[in-house]
C-alpha cells in the first residue's frame, strides 16, 4: 500500500488519470482517490495542511498495516534547471531549522537533492536546494505510522531565479508533474514493492483468528500466542508438532505452555 | 567493494584531506551534508534490515570517549583492556550479530579524527606506565571493513609501533589483507580472525567471503611473521554442531602452524535481551530466534545445559589441536566480527 500526498489537484491530475483512481465516497475533509495498492490526498497548500492530510490518511488506514508514503509536487529551485525531478534527501524545515534525511536504500533511479520546506513561497533561491511548502510536515507526520526508508519526497522545479514563482499556473504545474510520470511510475513501483516485502515479512500466522477463538485468552495471552505461533510457523510450517497440537489442550494457559517449551526444546536442522 | 547509497558528511569534517579522499572516491552518490552524525543515525522509525540492503556512509568526527574500558571478560587481556571504534556498523551481515539489535540505523558511520582517537590512545597507555595494556578495534564492527575508504589500519599500525608495552587486537571476518601484508609484521598487533562451521556461515554469515579465501589469508599473514589469534563465536546449537566443528578444526590447524598462533578462544550465543528483542522484531521469520525464549541477567541465551555440554564438548575437541595455555573463554558473544 502506498499513500500519495500531493498539495493540488492540478498536480495530482496525471497520476490520478495514469493509475485510473477514482473518487472515494463519503464525507472526507480532503479529496482521496483510490487505485490499486494507492491511496492519493489532495492535501492543500502549506505544513498544517499537508500533516492533516497524513493524519487523516492515518487514520482511515489504521487496520490496514503499514503503508509507503510518497510526496509529490512542483518546487522552486535555486539552480535545477525548469522539469527536472529529484527526491529530497536531506528535507529542512526553515522555520525550526529542523533536518530530517529520509533513507535513499531503495533502488531509486531518479537523481537525488536538498529541500527547504518554507512557510512563504520562496523568492531568492540562496542555498543550493529546491524549495516546497509541505515536506517536512509530511515527513514528520508519516514517520509516525511507517518506517523512514519508505516515505519519500519527490518534487519538479518549477520556478527558479529567472523564472519567478509568479509564472507558475494552474496547467503548468500539471504539465510538470505529467512530463516526469517516466521518473515518478518507477519510484512508485519501487516503493510499493518495497513495502510489500516488509509486510510479507510481518504476516500474522493464519492460525491466531482460529485458535484465539478456541478458548478465552487474555490481551496479555494473545499478545503472547501472536509471538508463539509467529515462532511455530517459522521452525515448523502449517504444522503443529504433536504436542502442542490445539486438539491435545483443554485452556489456553495449557496450550501456550505446551507451545512454549516446544519451541524452546527445538534444536535447529540446518 | 560495498556500494553506498549516500554519503552525509558533517560539516565540521567535510575540509579534512582524509575525507576529500573519500569524496573522491565515491564522486558518484549523493553527498549530504548534516550537522551531526545523530541526525542521520539515531532518529527512531529506521528500519536496520532495510537500510542493510544499501546503506549510506556517514562522515563524522568523534568527539568524546574515544577510548573505553573493555567490558569484563572480553579480550585475552585481563587488566587495562580498552576498545576504540572508529567504525559503527560492517559490511557483512551476520544474522547473529548484536549490530543490528544495538543501532536503528544500517548506515556505516567512519569517525575520521584518527589523530584525536591517536592522542587518546597515547594517553591511556601512558597511564598505564610500564605495565602493558590491550586495545580492541574491533568491537562495533569488522576491523578491516572499508579498509579501501578509511585508511585505518595503515593508521593505527604506525601508531602501534611506537608502543611495544601495549597491544592492538585488530578482529576480522575480511580476507582483504593487503593492508596489513604492505607492512611489516608488528608482535603488539593480534590478527583475531573469527570461524564458524560452513552451515553456520553459509545459514547465518551473507556477505562473508568463503572459508578457503579467509584460511589463505591467515595463512599468509602467518607466513609474514603476524600473530594469528583463532576466535570460535558465537557457539550456536543445533543437530550436528559437534561434527560440523570437528571438520572446521581439522581444516583450520591443518592449514596453520599452531605453534605460531598468538591464542585462541571461544565465546557463547549471548545477547542483551533488548538487542535480542529489536532483532526479533526486524526477523520474525529467522529460525535462529524462533527456538530462543531464554533470558538470564538480562542476556539471551541457549539453555546453561547446553551451554555448558557444548563448550565443554568444543573445548575437548580443541584441546586435541591446541595447548590450553594459549586458550581462553570470552564472556561475551555475538560481538562483531
Ligand atoms: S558479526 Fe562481525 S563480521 Fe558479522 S556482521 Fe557483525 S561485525 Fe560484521
Amino acid at each position: 500500500m502506498l499513500h500519495l500526498v500531493i498539495a493540488l489537484i492540478h498536480e495530482a491530475k496525471p497520476l490520478i488519470a495514469h493509475y485510473r483512481m477514482s473518487s472515494l465516497r463519503g464525507n472526507h475533509p480532503f479529496k482521496i482517490y483510490t487505485g490499486d495498492a494507492l491511496t492519493l490526498i489532495v492535501s492543500g497548500i502549506g505544513k498544517p495542511a499537508a500533516a492533516s492530510a497524513v493524519g487523516y490518511l492515518q487514520a482511515l488506514s489504521r487496520e490496514n498495516g503499514p503503508a509507503a508514503w510518497l510526496n509529490i509536487g512542483i518546487a522552486g529551485h535555486q539552480h535545477f534547471r525548469r522539469g527536472q525531478g529529484f527526491i529530497a534527501h536531506r528535507i529542512q524545515d526553515r522555520a525550526t531549522g529542523r533536518c530530517y534525511y529520509p533513507p535513499q536504500v531503495l533502488p531509486f533511479s531518479a537523481s537525488s537533492g536538498n529541500l527547504i520546506t518554507v512557510d512563504r513561497a520562496e523568492r531568492h533561491y540562496e542555498e543550493d536546494s529546491g524549495y516546497d511548502m509541505e515536506a517536512s510536515a509530511f515527513y514528520n507526520a508519516a514517520i509516525r505510522s511507517s518506517t523512514a526508508e519508505f516515505i519519500q519526497s519527490y518534487k519538479v522545479v518549477s520556478d527558479h531565479p529567472q523564472a519567478s514563482v509568479e509564472k507558475i499556473t494552474k496547467a503548468g504545474a500539471t504539465q510538470n508533474i505529467a512530463a516526469r510520470m517516466d521518473e515518478i511510475t518507477p519510484l512508485i513501483s519501487t516503493l510499493q514493492n518495497g513495502i510489500a516485502d516488509y509486510r510479507k515479512i510481518h504476516v500474522p500466522s493464519p492460525h491466531f483468528d482460529h485458535i484465539a477463538q478456541r478458548w478465552h485468552f487474555s490481551e496479555t495471552q494473545k499478545i503472547q500466542l501472536q509471538h508463539l505461533l509467529r515462532r511455530a510457523q517459522v521452525l515448523f510450517g502449517a504444522q503443529f508438532p504433536i504436542q502442542a497440537a490445539p486438539e491435545s489442550h483443554k485452556t489456553a494457559k495449557g496450550f501456550l505452555s505446551a507451545l512454549s517449551e516446544t519451541l524452546a526444546a527445538h534444536q535447529l536442522s540446518l | 567493494m560495498p556500494a553506498f547509497s549516500a554519503l552525509y558528511i558533517e560539516d565540521p569534517c567535510r575540509s579534512l584531506p582524509r575525507v576529500q579522499d573519500i569524496l573522491k572516491k565515491c564522486a558518484d552518490i549523493p553527498h549530504i551534508r548534516c550537522e551531526r552524525y545523530g541526525e542521520v543515525f539515531n532518529p527512531a522509525a529506521q528500519n536496520f534490515r532495510v537500510q542493510k540492503k544499501r546503506p549510506g556512509l556517514i562522515l563524522a568526527k568523534k568527539y568524546q570517549n574515544r577510548v573505553l574500558p573493555a567490558p569484563p571478560g572480553y579480550g585475552f587481556g585481563n587488566a587495562n583492556s580498552y576498545y576504540f571504534s572508529h567504525l559503527l556498523n560492517c559490511p557483512y551481515d551476520c544474522r547473529y550479530c548484536f549490530l543490528q539489535g544495538m543501532y536503528r540505523s544500517a548506515h556505516y558511520v567512519l569517525f575520521v579524527n584518527y589523530e584525536d582517537f591517536e592522542k587518546e590512545i597515547a594517553e591511556t597507555i601512558e597511564k598505564c606506565g610500564d605495565a602493558p595494556s590491550y586495545f580492541y578495534a574491533g568491537y562495533d564492527s569488522d576491523s578491516l571493513a572499508l579498509e579501501q575508504y578509511s585508511g585505518f589500519v595503515n593508521y593505527f599500525l604506525n601508531v602501534f609501533k611506537n608502543f611495544p608495552q601495549a597491544y592492538l587486537e585488530l578482529r576480522t571476518k575480511s580476507a582483504q589483507i593487503r593492508s596489513l601484508l604492505r607492512h611489516e609484521a608488528l608482535p603488539n598487533v593480534v590478527i583475531a580472525l573469527s570461524f564458524s562451521p560452513e552451515t553456520v556461515a553459509a545459514q547465518w554469515e551473507d556477505r562473508v567471503p568463503a572459508f578457503s579465501k579467509r584460511i589463505a589469508a591467515a595463512k599468509k599473514l602467518e607466513e609474514a611473521g603476524w600473530p594469528i589469534a583463532l576466535r570460535f563465536e558465537p557457539l550456536i546449537d543445533y543437530k550436528g554442531v559437534q561434527a560440523d566443528y570437528q571438520q572446521l578444526f581439522i581444516r583450520i590447524f591443518d592449514a596453520l602452524d599452531v605453534n605460531k598462533l598468538h591464542s585462541v578462544s571461544t565465546g557463547l550465543f549471548r545477547m542483551p535481551k533488548t538487542y535480542f528483542q529489536n532483532i526479533v522484531k526486524l526477523y520474525p521469520d529467522e529460525a535462529l530466534f524462533a527456538t530462543h525464549d531464554e533470558t538470564r541477567q538480562g542476556m539471551a541465551a541457549h539453555s546453561k545445559e547446553i551451554e555448558t555440554a557444548q563448550r565443554r564438548n568444543l573445548e575437548k575437541m580443541l584441546f586435541d589441536f591446541i595447548p590450553q595455555r594459549i586458550y581462553y573463554r570470552c564472556a561475551l558473544a555475538c560481538e562483531p566480527a
